[in-house]
Formats: structure tokens, sequence, C-alpha cells
């Protein structure tokens, strides 16, 4: 059986490779069907002149250094066939049914895992911090409460059932991924904390960067904002249940109107350090509290920082039901500023988690704070999606899309991030 | 179909990034139940060969072209939840890789291609299937049925996405997408209906979803 099966993967892969090769240099070059309906409807425009991804190899189909545009379609299309035939490969292999190592199973028929040691384990990547909208005016200025690292001393589940190789190829995917574009794509993607601590005599870093982009359009003027974030941080175990974290993010970013950049700065923004204490955990409940402070690091006149020392008070809730992780948060921020800001922003945000496959994690993330800009009665909330998967028990990666759901929020951010636990 | 960036919202891309994400998650776990050593190569296989077809665009009427898609063609052999998840590798591939669609739209995309396509499309195609009561003839009618369908429906929903975000109002989008691509539908259905009876000449076992009279029934993700 196996070998037949063998036989019919290289039939396959040739077919596909056949028409790859030979098949599509002779595509039709006419617009496909929505290109068309865009062309007549006249909203085609819109397309061209914005594009987020810049960065594919072969852009079109094409390779950029061939000129012979039937040797480059078919080149890339023997390249891009081959490609994906290993990474579906790969992903197909990696979610595969694992060989029962400790059949537990429940009623349902799944694999029923066994239990993480203590609440610590679930979330290593996540971060805490504030989303903080583009607002008009101010657009992008450091976080009065930053994100914060946390994690694990958990031991995540016995692995072994993925092959060691299988994991290589793919961890080899992933980091191959950034190498295709100026920022990095890694680990971190949820703005709400979870209660999870370090252990005693543990660290945590965590290298977590964003690329945003806004689009505001007032008074017929169109502003314009891309910026991005690298934010490196600590968390160091000072007791079983208590952490100190210190963060210190680099912001870029570049506000256009009308097409003409008005504003382009870069550098260290507020740094911050923060205290995270859980005091309660029972049954899958478990509660902390985690006050924290920024200080005005950042310079306050390029809108990197807010030019004093801000405080903030987060309180955290955590329920764990097997496979699914809860996070709640609510927190005030007293957002001292040179800036003519509100002083005082309130945040609350839901968060979950859910075990996909062991390493494997989908997060999901609704928020929403006071607005700190005091001509705005409408306060940012966000949605957000994204994957945490872990390489190694103590090394993660996370990615994640991040939405606005409203004006003053950031329209769109990617998040990336990685977190070494040592 | 691809959508490219700019054409929607970025409410609207994070609603369908949200929704394609918990469905592809929910796959995994599908796959990860039923997948056995057999279906991992097939997986590959199928994917390289979307990949491949989907380069080649035929010209249908009226200056416009159109590729296949090949939803229903790996749900059929593979089960709904691995054509999604195929889907989406085959489209985020194409993003990162070549261009092809947006990464804002990205999760539009996978809604519109594999959520709509694979999953509402086998839908269909079983409804249909059962229909014809298993038959031979009824697996070929349902298979020609639900990859045209399966193009127009999701075509219908990308044009309800550009509607919602403002770029083109529901009147003039819909009609035009679900026209066109009732079109480039026959196409589908043809390479669908070519491809898999192939496959079922030379290799039946590989079709999960055909049910040979009398032949134990082996379900797959």
């Amino acid at each position: 059986m196996k070998r037949q099966l063998d036989g019919f993967v290289w039939i396959g892969l040739g077919i596909a490779l056949i028409l790859a090769l030979f098949l599509s240099p002779f595509t039709s070059t006419s617009p496909d069907g929505l290109e068309k309906v865009a062309e007549t409807k006249g909203f085609a425009e819109k397309g061209e002149t914005w594009k987020f991804w810049k960065h594919a190899p072969l852009p079109d189909y094409n390779i950029p250094w061939i000129n012979n545009e039937k040797v480059s379609t078919a080149l890339s299309g023997l390249i891009g066939t081959l490609a994906i035939f290993f990474i579906a490969f790969g992903i197909g292999k990696l979610i595969k049914k694992s060989p029962p190592v400790n059949p537990v199973r429940n009623s349902s028929g799944a694999l029923n895992p066994v239990r993480d040691l203590s609440l610590n384990g679930i979330n290593p990547a996540l971060r805490g911090g504030t989303p903080y909208g583009a607002e008009p005016g101010i657009i992008l200025k450091s976080n009065p409460c930053s994100r914060q690292p946390r994690g694990p001393l958990a031991r995540r589940e016995q692995r072994g059932i993925i092959s060691n190789g299988v994991k290589r190829i793919l961890s080899l995917l992933l980091f191959l991924l950034p190498l295709f574009s100026t920022s990095v794509f890694a680990a971190h993607p949820l703005i709400t904390d979870d209660t999870g601590t370090q252990g005693k005599g543990r660290f945590q870093l965590e290298v977590n960067s964003e690329v945003n982009y806004d689009k505001e359009s007032e008074a017929g003027v169109k502003t314009k904002t891309t910026g991005g974030e690298v934010a490196t941080m600590l968390s160091y175990g000072i007791t079983e249940n208590v952490d100190v974290v210190l963060g210190i993010p680099c912001q870029w970013f570049k506000v256009k109107e009308d097409g003409e950049i008005i504003s382009r700065e870069k550098g260290l923004s507020d740094i911050s350090l923060e205290l995270k204490w859980r005091f309660y955990e029972r049954d899958g409940w478990s509660f902390a509290l985690k006050p924290g402070a920024t200080f005005p690091t950042g310079n306050e006149k390029k809108d990197l920082g807010t030019g004093r020392v801000t405080t903030s008070i987060f309180f955290i809730t955590t329920k764990e039901i097997e496979p699914l992780a809860f996070h709640l948060n609510l927190g005030y921020m007293r957002n001292e500023n040179k800036l003519d800001e509100r002083k005082d922003i309130w945040h609350i945000s839901l968060a979950s988690e859910l075990k996909l496959i062991k390493d494997l994690r989908l997060v999901t993330n609704i928020g929403m704070e006071r607005n700190p800009d005091r001509t705005s009665h409408k306060h940012p909330a966000f949605i957000l999606g994204g994957f945490i998967y872990s390489i190694s028990e103590n090394l993660n990666m996370d990615i994640g899309m991040k939405g606005g759901l409203n004006k003053p929020e950031t329209d769109l951010t990617i998040l990336a991030g990685i977190a070494w636990r040592f | 179909m691809h959508i490219p960036d700019g054409f929607l919202s970025h409410s609207i891309n994070a609603a369908t990034f949200v929704i394609s994400s918990g469905a592809c998650a929910y796959g995994v776990r599908r796959v990860n139940r039923n997948f056995g050593e057999r279906e991992v190569p097939l997986m590959g296989v199928t994917a390289a060969f979307i990949f491949a077809a989907q380069m080649f665009n035929f010209p249908v009427a009226g200056g416009t072209s159109g590729h296949f898609l090949g939803s229903v063609f790996s749900s059929v052999l593979l089960g709904p939840w691995a054509s999604l998840l195929i889907m989406t590798i085959v489209l985020v591939f194409q993003c990162l890789g070549f261009a092809d669609g947006g990464l804002t739209a990205i999760g539009s995309n996978i809604f519109n291609m594999g959520v709509i396509g694979a999953l509402g499309g086998y839908s269909i195609f079983i409804f249909l299937y059962t229909l014809f009561q298993k038959s031979r003839r009824g697996f070929f009618i349902a298979l020609a049925i639900s990859s045209w369908l399966s193009i127009v429906m999701g075509a219908s929903a990308a044009a309800i996405e550009l509607a919602i975000s403002g770029t083109s109002p529901l009147k003039v989008a819909l009609p035009a997408m679900a026209g066109i691509h009732a079109i480039i539908g026959i196409g589908e259905a043809i390479i669908t209906t070519t491809a898999v009876s192939l496959i079922l000449k030379t290799r039946p076992d590989l079709v999960s979803s055909y049910i040979k009279r009398g032949a134990p029934y082996e379900k797959t993700a």
C-alpha cells in the first residue's frame, strides 16, 4: 500500500510539475474575473495604490532577472510547485494524527492531553500592555503601560510525537519566512496579559515586533501613518509567583498627509518596569495584580514618549478549561504627560487561547480603552487573531493580525515575536 | 478571485481573518484526528497540483480570463477540512511568494475560497450526492454542480465584502462578479470532473468521498 501511494505521489507531482512548466507559460494575459469587474466598475485603482506586502520573491509568477516572459513564468511555476509540495507535505505531517503515546481519550474521542503542571504554562508569549490607537495629531506614541513578557516555567506535555526532522524543517521554514521581508516575523500577538509567571530564578527574553498602518481622512486631508516597533523585554522570577519585567521599546513611524511626508521619527520610546504578582490560583482560576510604571526615556517632542513618569495597575483573571484558556484584564493608567492628553485611562480586554495540537495555539483577543485624545469621545477598540507556536519547551514564536474596530484604533497591525526562557 | 490589498476595509479584513482562523483552527483539529500516513503525501500532491493548475488562466468571454480553483476537487479527495487547509496553504504561499492576493485581504481570500469554496462547496456536493442516492452518475453530477457553485458562491462572497467595504455597491458588484464567475465556473466544473474521473479510473482508493457500492466506507478528515 505504501509503495503504491508513493507511486501516486510521484506521478501526481510529475503531472503538477509538467502543468506548471509547460502550460503556465501559455496562460491568458487577460484580466481575471475580479480584475475585470474592478476595471469596468471603476475600482481597479484602489488595488494599485497600496500594497502591504512588497517582498514577494517572484512577483506575478515571474523571476525578476529573467527577461523571457515565458521562461520566467515556467521556472517560477516549477519552483513554486515543488516548494508548495514540500510545505503542504510538512504541514500535513505536523498536524496528522499523533500515534497514541498516552492514549487518554475523553468521551468525544479526542486525545486528552496530560494537563500542564500549573497555570504558568498558559501563554508564554502573551504580552500585556495597551492597544494604543493612533489619534490624529498625536500619532503613535509610546504606551503608558508597556507590554510585558510573561511566561511559564511550565513544562509542556511530553514531546516526541512529531519527529525531530519535521520539527526542524518547520522551524527552518518559520525562520526563513522573515528573510523575505524587512520586518521580522516571530511571536507575541495578544494584548491581554495572563497570570503566568516565570518561576523563581528564571528569565525570559522576548523580542516583539509590530508593523502598523493607519489611514484617516479629516476635512479632506488624508493622513496615512505607517509605523513599527521592536520591543525587547526581560522578565525575572523573584519568587515562584512574582515577576519583575523590564521593557525597552524602540519605535519608528512615518506620517504622510496627502502623499507628503510630514513627520518621520525613530528611536527609543519610554522604558517600562512592572511587577506581576499572582496571588490566587485554584480550580483553573487564577488572579494577579500588575502594578507598573514607564519612564520618560523617549523624546516626547518627537512623539516617542509621554515626557513624564506614568503609572498603571492591572487586574488579571485567567480561567483554564482544557484545551481553552481565557484571560480578562481590567486596567487603570495614570497617563501623566506633556502632551495635553487625558490622564485617566481605563482598559478592558478579553483573550482566549485554544490549543489546536501540541505546540500550536490559536489566540483571539478583543478589547477597548479610553482615548487619551481629549477631543475624541470615541474609544479605540480592537480585535486580534493569531497563532503561537512552540519550537521547543523554552522557545516560542508567534504571529498575529490586529484590526481596529473603530476610527481611533490603528487600522491594521501585524504582530510577530519570539520568546526564549532560560 | 484573489482580492488584492486596498479593495477591502480593514474591519472586513479583520473579521474574515478571525472567522478564517477559527475555521482553520477547527480544521487542524479535525485533520489531526483523522489524518493518517496515507493522507499526508496526498495533501502535498494536491496542493502542488492546485497551485500549478491555478497558474493557468483560460480565456472566457469578453477579454476576461479565469483559472481553476480546486476547492471542491481537494474536498472530494481528502475531505472538506483538509481541503480548507490546502486552500489556506496555497493562498498564503501565493500571497507571500508571488504577490497574488493581498496580505491584508488574506482572511477574506481564505474565507471566499476556503470556507465558502471548500466547506460550502463540499456541503453542496454531499447534499446532491446523497440526493442522487450515491450513484456513480450522481457523483459526477454533484461534482459538476458543486464545483460550479463553489466559484459562483466565492465570487458572490467577494462582492458582498466589496460592498460592505464601500468599494462598489452590492447591486453593481454582485451581478458583475456572479455573472462572470458563472462562466469561469464552467471551466472549474469541467476540470474538476475530468481530473476526479481520471483519478477514480486509476486510483479509486484516493477519492475518499466516492463510495463504491458494497465497499466499506472509510471516513477521512
